[in-house]
């Protein structure tokens, strides 16, 4: 028996790791408050009006998903990768099997995105379903958006794929961010939790060139530049300075990947010193 | 002889806390025992040979290998932690299969290995409940499952007996025995003299992250013999049973000090060479004078004392 490949030490733990999500705490407070924009859709088609301009889909879809919902989920499922490990003290039998000590980090994160995935997925999808199904009747007419916009926009269309896409990309970024802060410091919850209000909430919305340090201005960037114009129309971009689409996807794209291998890198030669 | 451990001015810092210092020694096939009151470095030796640390200083070699990091040796050493840390959500058969997967068995394999380790150690008809419902004891049994179970030629465990009830104890003792009858090298860490002296002859002393001694348990008990050890008793007529007790060659000395307030009488603090022959004179010499001894302990019988004493 030879030592065991990153490859296959991975695909037990990523294996283990969602069976022990599936009946995790942690997974069912992500399924609570992944419920919220759904019954925040919920109630609106009840109370629903005539609108102008970009559909509640985008706000709901932005505000709620993308600006709260996405960075607090891979918070809870992501910071807990490695740090639960070091916390628990539990680090000591991965750590002294033959495998490669970082599919940990790929094996356990992995887990955590699939099981953060299918939940934002289900939670958008259901969420535009309700928007769209009930709102049928309110929406504007394709004259009054190409008055409002000077071109012939098509509603639903930029829309719910661009936003599914950014939910997804950006959990998938974020959790890895937190998983990899997990490998360097102990309570990284409390950590993302700063970093969520202080640089995501705060920081992303400041005018300026300092909103491109967030990964909600890269975030925008994308749903601005592969979906619809009515996306620029948003309250909530009011002090959005935005980027090409395919920059602000290759930045998403380096941000996790430099997550995962300099996670990788610190749990191949950091020491855990683990209380007895 | 080879050597299965090799350590040559091995240091380990916490900061500014020394964990373990400067220490060097060899240690050989079989079991042995690592010994030494809380604080003595041996989590920290363990956790070196284990490979979860990574020397400050010096060098260590385990099975011919520097153990920090160090795949190959994994496959070869097994490691009991001392921390009390399972899954909980998982049954014990889980856990260990998991940590068998890991060593590269297929999930059949790596499940009847597990069922196998955790039926070794005791824990048959508990392995498909879950960790958290286990006692401290069975956690215990479930941490040295996984160590054994891929068939280590090294077992590491630290503390291996602390939780375990008397029959516990034994049946665990027992296991070293088949497991060091079996080939398998183990090193096994206690604060508690008797539980290594009932599993090996070969101890290494620590204290205070310092290797004090290391040898058969015959020489170092040769070597406390010549510990004074201190026996405090309480009597009606303290200052005339430490008059005569004086007189026996074991007592090094006598203090007087205030008894229990609600007791007539006082407490004498002895310091004696040998305890036995003391206990055998004062049950004469009090009974003689009717000095009313009420209570006899032994204060500093502690292994922390002894080891107290070693590095004076």
């Amino acid at each position: 028996m030879t030592a065991v490949g990153l490859l296959s030490a991975s695909a037990v733990l990523y294996a283990n790791q969602l069976r022990r999500l599936a009946r995790a705490r942690r997974t069912w407070v992500a399924l609570v408050l992944a419920a919220l924009p759904v019954a925040a859709a919920a109630v609106i088609v009840q109370f629903a009006h005539r609108y102008e301009g970009p559909p509640p889909a985008m706000s709901i879809g932005w505000v709620l998903q993308v600006q709260v919902v996405v960075p607090i989920l891979a918070l809870i499922l992501g910071s807990s990768v490695v740090s639960e490990e070091v916390d628990d003290r539990t680090l000591t039998f991965l750590f002294t099997r033959p495998i490669p000590r970082p599919a940990l980090l790929w094996g356990r994160w992995l887990a955590s995105a699939t099981v953060l995935s299918v939940v934002l997925a289900v939670s958008t999808g259901a969420t535009l379903w309700i928007l769209r199904a009930g709102l049928a009747d309110h929406a504007p007419t394709p004259e009054q958006l190409a008055a409002l916009e000077g071109e012939d926009t098509r509603l639903g269309a930029g829309v719910a794929g661009p936003l599914m896409a950014a939910v997804l990309i950006g959990g998938l970024t974020y959790s890895a961010l937190f998983a990899a802060v997990g490998t360097l410091f102990r309570h990284t919850m409390i950590l993302g939790l700063g970093y969520t209000f202080a640089i995501e909430g705060f920081v992303a919305n400041l005018p300026g060139k300092s909103q491109t340090l967030t990964i909600q201005h890269h975030l925008r960037s994308f749903v601005a530049g592969y979906g619809s114009p009515l996306w620029r129309e948003l309250d909530a971009f009011q002090n959005a300075v935005f980027g090409p689409g395919p920059e602000a996807l290759l930045t998403l794209a380096t941000v996790l990947a430099v997550a995962l291998l300099g996670g990788s890198w610190v749990l191949a030669r950091r020491q855990y010193v683990l209380p007895s | 002889m080879t050597a299965v451990l090799e350590a040559r001015d091995l240091g380990r810092w916490y900061g500014q806390v020394v964990g373990l210092n400067d220490l060097t020694a060899t240690i050989g096939p079989g079991i042995t025992g690592l010994l030494g009151p809380n604080g003595a470095g041996k989590s920290t030796f363990l956790k070196l040979i284990a490979g979860e640390l990574r020397p400050s200083s010096g060098r260590l070699e385990v099975l011919g290998h520097e153990p920090f990091a160090n795949r190959e040796l994994y496959r070869r050493v097994g490691f009991a932690p001392q921390q009390d840390a399972l899954y909980d959500d998982l049954t014990g058969l889980e856990f260990v299969t998991l940590l068998v997967r890991l060593h590269g068995y297929g999930a059949r394999e790596a499940r009847d290995r597990a069922r196998r380790a955790l039926g070794r150690a005791g824990l048959d008809t508990a392995m498909d409940r879950r960790c958290a419902g286990y006692s401290k004891g069975m956690r215990q049994r479930t941490r040295l499952a996984q160590a054994i179970a891929c068939d280590p030629e090294l077992v590491v465990a630290d503390e291996p007996l602390t939780g375990l009830d008397p029959v516990g104890r034994r049946e665990v003792l027992e296991l070293f025995r088949e497991l060091a009858e079996g080939g398998v090298h183990l090193i096994v860490s206690s604060h508690v003299l008797h539980e290594v002296e009932a599993l090996t002859e070969e101890i290494l002393l620590l204290h205070r992250g310092r290797l004090l001694a290391q040898g058969s348990v015959g020489e170092i008990r040769d070597l406390l013999d010549h510990h004074p050890r201190r026996v405090e008793l309480e009597a009606r007529e303290p200052r005339a049973l430490a008059r005569a007790l004086l007189a026996f060659d074991e007592v090094a000395g006598v203090t007087l000090a205030p008894g229990h307030p609600d007791a007539a009488g006082g407490r004498l603090i002895v310091e004696t060479r040998d305890v036995q022959a003391f206990q055998r004179h004062l049950t004469a010499t009090a009974a003689e004078l009717r000095a009313g001894v009420r209570s006899l302990e032994s204060t500093d019988a502690s292994l922390e004392a002894v080891f107290d004493y070693l590095v004076r």
